[in-house]
């Protein structure tokens, strides 16, 4: 231990020492976080992905931005069934295909999803971390404590489509499912038809009068040989990746299928792949166009397909449902009536001699 | 005027959790410098000493739960490992238990086969017992292997623990079945284990006669299925008297070098033990006779020959 290194003690420890014994109040320096937190949240530079040039702001695109439509909850969840066999209707002539690619965004919505698999697997890691840790612990122990993750929620991703002649055909598409994609029109903008391509856990809100919704469940296995295969090969493969033959055959089948029923190749529309709050489908309009008028969730319908996927529209409701599924996977593993007291299952019990 | 010098007073407790932070900052710096230097000076001495002063409580904690054979505690345990195949789960057959759900049915096939077990076991040689543990771990080619341990309490008299403050336990290990085990149809697994108690059993009472107490400290089961149907059952026991072995301030008042030495490496250990032995002009004795199959602990000091040093000190035995 060298001289200076306890003088630089003694020197932190009299800053420390004359900050708390002073007068000056415990607050943390202004770094304008809240500044950038507060407000519509919208209205960051580059938020929306265009096809070509660079991002644009929301505030470019959108009016009446109103960031708490987004956390709201939604009016209703309407469950639609995905087209058998993936046999959506295909583009028509005249009509602009617009393929869309997002990831989900930081606007976290209040519908959250789930599978069974997600409701398992949390029964079994609460049931590993009391079981293991020994039948004091257990003894004591009030309640399960399920781990009920936030990042359930969806997150909205918002699709402008600019003004045009052509109806618009829109294919949306994502990496892994968790998106509410947010459909708003410029005036002038004609959507025609909407293709999600899903298996996922994504769904649409604000589905332009007129226009039809189809679902091709990507993960159904019914759509062919390929399940939920979106990524293609000349993007895996530019960063190295190194796909097996049954991907490779996976890709194939899904690019054929793509391109037979729109027209155009599997890998096209890839703008929206990285993270961003929207997506514009088509060229960037003039500046003097007409802005879109911003709608969000709260009580709106929400179109989801249904799959093996529980929804719940707020924080409260899926936290609730959560931990009811969880603890009837455990009665389930257990043999008894679904309601049981679960921690009565896991609580050691003492055996005695009597004799 | 007063609220102000309590708010003020207040501040300065939230010193206290700087100055530790500060104080075990220097004190491990300090160490590392010495251990980097190989020179034993103030900050190894005081780490030494602690860490040998918590060793040995946390070691008294256990002779103590382990001897108090009344209560039940997760020192004295049975241990049951069975391996089954997804099949073998409820469920497991019709294709439905996959995922996270063989995980959870494991859990809950290991938390009833506890029962059951306990249930066999007070009817055997304990007189209370309760579930302590279970994991479960899936194996890369699907088979699931539930371990359960479970408290018990015995209703034999440990013996005579006089002394028993300055004693420490002397686990020994002994084999209660055959070292690849043997097999046994599923239905008389229950009829072996009893047998086996009884052999735990007989074994403590022969330790007990020579040393004058003995306490059986923990059982394990090994269950795993054979390809004709049967089940191979394996089972090992720890029974455990009280005697005199040296603790881990003793080896580091008497200059051992622990930093040096691997404690989980009884091999490593013991020639560290008997190298110190010789630089100190001591000699390693030969171990006591042992009993069943078990070895002696490695830091058994016996009355017997043992590391006698020549001016009638400390007298210390190790065994293979």
């Amino acid at each position: 231990m060298d001289l200076k290194a306890i003088v630089l003690a003694l020197v932190g420890l009299g800053i420390a020492f004359f900050y708390l014994a002073g007068d000056n109040k415990f607050t943390l320096p202004d770094l304008g976080i809240a500044s950038t937190m507060g407000g519509s949240g919208l209205s960051a530079e580059g938020s929306v992905l265009t096809e070509s040039g660079p991002p644009l702001a929301m505030t470019q695109l959108v009016d009446g931005i109103d960031a708490g439509s987004i956390s709201a909850a939604p009016g209703e969840i309407r469950l639609i069934e995905a087209v058998a066999n993936c046999a959506v209707t295909r583009p028509s002539a005249g009509q602009r295909i617009a393929p869309i690619m997002a990831e989900p965004s930081t606007l976290q919505t209040q519908i959250y999803s789930y599978d069974d698999d997600e409701i398992a697997r949390s029964a079994a890691y609460a049931m590993e971390r009391v079981l293991t840790r020994g039948g004091k612990v257990l003894s004591g122990l009030k309640d399960l404590n399920f781990e009920v993750r936030n990042t359930l929620a969806l997150d909205l991703v918002t699709v402008i489509v600019p003004p045009g002649p052509e109806p618009v055909y829109l294919i949306l598409k994502d990496q892994s499912g968790g998106i509410v994609w947010n459909i708003l029109p410029m005036p002038g903008a004609n959507v025609a038809h909407v293709t999600l391509l899903g298996g996922g856990y994504s769904g649409v809100v604000n589905l332009p009068e007129g226009a039809v919704l189809e679902v091709a469940d990507l993960g159904s296995g019914d759509c062919g040989a390929f399940h939920r295969v979106i990524e293609q090969p000349s993007v895996t493969e530019d960063s190295g990746f190194v796909p097996s033959d049954e991907t490779r055959a996976a890709w194939a089948a899904y690019s054929a299928w793509f391109a037979d029923t729109f027209g155009i190749p599997a890998d096209t529309g890839q703008s929206g792949r990285q993270r961003a709050i929207g997506v514009l489908a088509g060229k960037t309009p003039p500046e003097d166009a007409a802005k879109a008028v911003w709608q969000g969730v709260g009580g709106k319908v929400v179109l989801m397909p249904p799959n093996d996927v529980i929804y719940a529209i707020d924080a409260k409701q899926h936290k609730e449902w959560f931990i009811a599924k969880a603890n009837a996977e455990i009665t389930k593993a257990f043999g008894v009536p679904e309601g049981s007291d679960v921690l009565a299952l896991l609580k050691p019990v003492v055996h005695e001699r009597t004799k | 005027m007063g609220a102000n010098a309590l708010l003020r007073s207040l501040r300065l407790l939230m010193l206290i959790p700087f100055l530790g932070a500060m104080g075990y900052g220097l004190l491990m710096t300090k160490f590392t410098d010495e251990m980097q230097n190989g020179e034993a000076g103030i900050a190894s001495n005081i780490v030494l000493k602690f860490g040998a002063a918590w060793l040995d409580h946390s070691a008294n904690k256990t002779r103590d739960a382990v001897i108090d054979t009344a209560s039940l505690n997760a020192d004295r345990v049975v241990s049951m490992r069975r391996t089954l195949s997804v099949n073998d789960l409820p469920g497991g057959g019709d294709g439905t238990l996959f995922g996270a759900r063989v995980e959870i049915v494991g859990f809950a096939v290991a938390r009833q086969w506890a029962e059951t077990e306990c249930a066999a076991m007070i009817e055997s040689f304990a007189t209370a017992c309760s579930f302590s543990t279970a994991r479960v771990t899936i194996s890369d080619n699907g088979d699931v292997r539930l371990d359960v341990d479970l408290s018990f309490a015995s209703g034999t008299p440990v013996g005579d623990t006089t002394g028993i403050e300055q004693a420490s336990l002397i686990p020994q290990r002994i084999e209660l079945t055959d070292r690849r085990g043997i097999n046994v149809a599923a239905a008389d697994i229950a009829a072996e284990r009893s047998k086996i108690y009884a052999v735990a059993e007989a074994a403590c009472a022969t330790l007990r006669a020579e040393k004058g107490n003995c306490v059986i400290s923990g059982i394990s089961f090994d269950e795993e299925p054979t390809e004709d149907g049967l089940v191979r059952l394996s089972a090992r026991g720890e029974i455990a008297s009280l005697g005199q072995a040296v603790t881990v301030s003793e080896l580091v008042d008497i200059g051992l070098d622990l930093a040096a030495v691997n404690p989980d490496d009884p091999e490593a250990l013991a020639a560290a033990i008997a190298a110190k032995a010789a630089a100190m002009d001591l000699e390693l004795g030969e171990a006591p006779s042992g009993t069943a199959t078990g070895t002696n602990s490695l830091f058994d000091r016996a009355d017997q020959p043992g590391l006698k040093d020549s001016q009638g000190g400390a007298k210390f035995v190790t065994a293979p």
